[in-house]
Formats: C-alpha cells, structure tokens, sequence
C-alpha cells in the first residue's frame, strides 16, 4: 500500500490529450453519469462485456503496457478482484492509448498479477473506447480508475485508493467519496 | 544523472519569492572574478531582475572575468563556469560547476581555482556579506545535510537499505537543526535582507496569509518596501480583504463581443470567479475540469465567471476567443483583462483589487455567494472532484 501511495504521489502518467469536444457531439462522463453500454473493445481474457448490468459494480482501471503505475497497481487490483469474485463484481484492466495489440497480449500472457482480471484491448486514439469513454471522462493521465454502480459512475479515481473496505461500502450500499477516501486515507 | 552539490546548495537556500517589479533606481554592481590561471571559456551569471530571469555572460580569460550591471532591490543569482549544452535538449545547459551569489550593489571579487563552486565571495553589499557569514557559522550543519543527501541520492534505489534508512534519519535530524537556526538568525536579524530571504524559504509568496503578518513586519522598511517585501506586503493585505465573508470587489471587462459585463450584475447567484492564462501544462485537464464545473452547477444558481490574462507573447484576444470557443470555457460568461497584469507595466484595477501580482499566481478562483460575499478562496482547480466540492460549498 505504501508503494501505491507513492506511485500516486511521484509517478501519474501524464501526456497530452486534448479534448476537442465540441458542445453536443459528446456524451461526458463525468460523476453521476448514467452508463449503460460498454464501447467497443477487443476482449483479450474474461468475459466480454457490451452493457451494464445496473445489479452488478463495476472496476474499471485504464492501464497500457508502457504505464509503470498501471503495472505497479496491477497485483492490488488483482487480488482484490480474487477476493471479492463470488461478489457480483467485474474488475476490468482496460488497455487504452497504445497501439500494439500484440505487446499488450504478450504482456497479459501467463501475467499472475492479471489473472482475476477481464481484459479489454482498445486501440489507440480514436477507438471507440477513446472516443466514447476516454475523451467523455477527461483522462489524460492514467492509471485511472472508475467506478460503477446501479449503473452510475460513482467515482473517477486512482486504483491504489481501492481496498476491501471501499469494495466493502459499495456492496453495503453506503458508498460515498468521502466515505470511501476516509477508508483509503486518499485527498 | 550525477548528485550536484551546486544544486544541492541551491536547493537548499533558493526561495519561494525571487521575482520583483520595482520602479527605484538602480545602481550598479561589478564581479571581478579571478580563477586558476588556466581556465578558459565563459561564465554564465544568472539571477532576477525586476520579475525577470536575466542571463548575463562573460568571456573567462586566463581565469579572469568580469561582469556589470545594475539591480536595484538584492537577488539571489548563480555564476556558471563553462556549462555544457545538453545534447538530449539544445536549449538546456548541463550545469556542473557553479556558486550562488547575493547580487546588489557594490563590488565583488570572486577568487577560486578551477572549480567555481568552490570561489569565495568577498566585497559586494551587506547581502552577500551576511550570506557568507551565514554560511561559515553553519558550516558544519552545511556539511552534513550535504554528506547525507549524497547518500539517500547513493541509494535511492535501495530504499530499504539501512544506509539510506540512516541518512533520511540524519537528513531530517539536520533540517531541524538548520531550521532551528534559521529562526534565530531570522528573529535578531530584522534588519537584512538575507534574513528576510531566509524567511521567504519558510514563507512561500503563494501561501503568504494574514497570519504572517506579525513576522513580516518584524523586518526592518528597507527589507518591507524592497520589490520582494511588498509583494509579500501584497498578500497579506489581500488576504484580509478577500477572505470570507468579505465583499468580492467589483470590476467591468468586456466580454468577447465586447460588451462590458460587471461582477456585481450577477448578484443573486452563485459565482465562481476565475482569473487564468492558457497553455499552461496541465492545460487540458484544467479546461475539462471548468466543463464539469458548468455542467455539474448548471441548475445550481451558478454562473461561472471567467478572467483571461495574456502571459505569455501570443495570448492575444484572437488566442483567448479561439479558447473558450471549444472545451470548458464555452457556458462560461468569458471576460479579459488582456495587459491588466502589473508584469505588463500597467497595474490594472482588477488585478490590484484581487491581488494578482504576477502571473505565476494563475490560474487562481474563488466562490461568491448571491449576496456578492466571498465562500472560498481556495479552489483545487486541478482536482477532478472539484465540481462536488463546490456543490457541497453551496449548499
């Protein structure tokens, strides 16, 4: 946890993205959201996933094989995905902002630190998933991590701010931000 | 990448305030540099003269140097020997030998060998002459704050060795220490601008309040009413007048047809108003998060007003309209001040009344309740939930 905290501190991926969104030709995606499908990917491993099921929550962490933090978060994700498994909850690693698919299955290959993980290819910019979803929520700078509920999006945030306690709110029905930031001791 | 005990120096004496704007006369100052009888090259002289990084450089003749010109106000400077061009970017200089300098008025004699940083500094004003001392009375602690950086850098990648574990204990054990000092040396010391330099390093401009006031004014006038002194002078005076629960000061700018639009026409509602430059790295991000701010308050009573200032040469009306065209900015109510900021030589109403006295202070908002009060004047304008927190803040 310490590590991710640093990761946090020293090591958020920015590059360039701007959004050239004009009024009315975009759908954002900001906190609140309604969500119902999921675009369009390539799914690399798991179960392919093209709408939201509102009784399921959903983890989205946005991540690319060049993304040292995504790497280094990727064991925690990991392992909170196995212990909550049984829990109608889909973790999902999804690629964004590379070009390389096959680097990318060379990477998840074998990988035990992805192995609870569904695993979603998107392209780079320009995909479906960059246009409806990417560009929608802001991020340029990933690792990034959603958060989706009664097909909501409840949070925009970093991966190692996740932990059984947050994981444990949202299935308790009581998830807030700041409920969930006082568990992971997050600004 | 190797440890450099320039910029470690540096680093350790460098303030948050350098940059100054002043109309007293200036007065001249000389360097006269004499290094071991077989360095050739140049010398770079770099320090902050009236808001601005000056550059200045000099031939290195058999060791020998000099370097004119005038300042008014002291400002903390380095004299680079022989700076490589860096060859991953043309436009940075590898600096590998340099010595820091209290440039004012006055003449200064540099002596060393072949390492600059190495020089001593004689002659110059009282400045230079209470960092000298400064410096050879806290030599030891100097010392060792150096020896153990060294090592937490030696061993940076071996967090958990017990050397590094070691040095980050004694790093920390120094720092006290120093600052221990340092707050003696600031309190008997009103009357120098190093002690006031000193202060600066513990007392950023940015986070200046109306709590620093008892300290700042310990200092003597000459100290206050240096270039550095009021514009922390400035803060504080601005905190008080924009701290909650005060009145925002009203303003008129023209909006982007031109029409002239006054802060206190939105009373009644929620405002959040905003002074910013474009391009600034994090740009994006930023005008996203301005987006979701509109579209989050929109049913809110909530207008969003936006100040744009030109920063830097090409931030004209044509940029500004260009900007808030597309992105965050387009269901903002847009307004300029284009030339308002005091940098541009003209000390524009706005930018006085809410204490804008540079452009490093940018982007900076703040939120006005309907009744034309301040709520807040700290927005995280960067943080992705901001648009909740000022939910939250008006409800």
């Amino acid at each position: 946890m310490k590590n991710l905290k640093l990761i946090i501190t020293f090591c958020l991926i920015v590059f360039s993205v701007v959004v050239k969104a004009q009024q009315g030709q975009i759908e954002y995606l900001d906190l609140g959201t309604k969500v119902t499908e999921y675009p369009k990917v390539e799914w690399l491993k798991g179960i392919p996933l093209t709408k939201f099921d509102k009784d399921k929550i959903y983890i989205i962490d946005l991540w690319a094989t060049w993304c040292v933090p995504c790497i280094q978060a990727m064991p925690h994700l990991n392992a909170l995905s196995q212990k909550f498994s049984n829990k109608n909850i889909v973790f999902i690693a999804q690629d964004v902002m590379e070009h390389d698919k096959a680097k990318v299955e060379k990477f998840i290959k074998g990988n035990v630190n992805m192995e609870y993980l569904n695993i979603g290819y998107s392209g780079p910019e320009g995909s479906d998933f960059d246009q409806k979803w990417v560009k929608p929520a802001g991020v340029s700078a990933i690792p990034q991590t959603f958060v989706i509920q009664n097909n909501i999006i409840l949070w925009q945030t970093h991966p190692a701010l996740l932990n059984e306690s947050v994981i444990q709110l949202l299935l308790d029905g009581k998830f807030t931000i700041e409920a969930a930031k006082a568990l992971s001791n997050g600004k | 990448m190797k440890f450099n005990k320039l910029f470690f120096a540096a680093l350790l004496l460098i303030p948050a305030v350098l940059s100054t704007s002043t109309a007293k006369a200036q007065q001249s100052f000389t360097i006269n540099g004499q290094l071991s009888k077989n360095q050739q090259g140049m010398v770079f002289m770099m320090y902050d003269k009236n808001g601005k990084r000056i550059t200045d450089s000099a031939d290195v003749v058999n060791g020998a140097f000099k370097i004119t010109g005038s300042i008014t106000d002291p400002s903390y400077g380095f004299i680079v020997l022989n700076p490589k061009r860096d060859p991953s970017n043309p436009m940075a200089l590898q600096i590998n030998d340099a010595r820091d300098i209290f440039v004012e008025p006055g003449s200064f004699s540099l002596k060393g060998d072949s390492v600059i940083a190495k020089a001593t500094i004689d002659g110059g004003g009282p400045t230079q002459q209470a960092m000298n001392n400064y410096k050879n009375e806290l030599k030891p602690l100097l010392d060792a704050h150096y020896a153990s950086s060294q090592k937490i850098f030696d061993y940076r990648n071996q967090k958990e060795n017990p050397e590094y574990l070691n040095a980050l204990k004694q790093s920390k054990d120094v720092n006290d220490k120093i600052k221990a000092y340092d707050s003696v040396y600031i309190n008997t010391h009103p009357e120098n601008y190093f002690a006031f330099f000193l202060w600066s390093k513990y007392n950023r401009a940015s986070s200046v309040t109306s709590k620093s006031e008892p300290a700042f004014n310990r200092f003597s006038d000459r100290v206050k009413n240096s270039a550095e002194g009021r514009i922390i002078a400035g803060k504080i005076d601005a905190d008080k007048r924009l701290a909650p629960g005060k009145l925002a000061p009203d303003f008129t700018l023209s909006d982007s047809s031109g029409k002239k639009v006054s802060l206190s026409s939105f009373r009644g509602k929620n405002v959040m108003l905003l002074f910013w430059f474009p391009n600034f790295m994090g740009f994006s991000d930023f005008d996203f998060n301005i987006g979701r701010i509109s579209r989050r308050l929109r049913d809110k009573n909530f207008v969003l007003v936006s100040v744009f200032y030109n920063v830097r040469e090409n931030d004209d009306l044509y940029k500004w309209k260009s900007v808030i065209r597309s992105g965050g900015f387009q269901n903002c109510v847009n307004l300029q001040d284009i030339g308002g900021l005091p940098s541009e030589g003209n000390s524009g109403v706005v930018a006085k009344s809410y204490a804008l006295t540079e452009s490093r202070m940018l982007p900076v908002a703040m939120l006005i309740g309907p009744d034309g009060k301040i709520i807040s004047n700290k927005l995280k304008l960067l943080d992705t939930e901001l648009a909740l927190d000022i939910e939250k803040q008006l409800k």
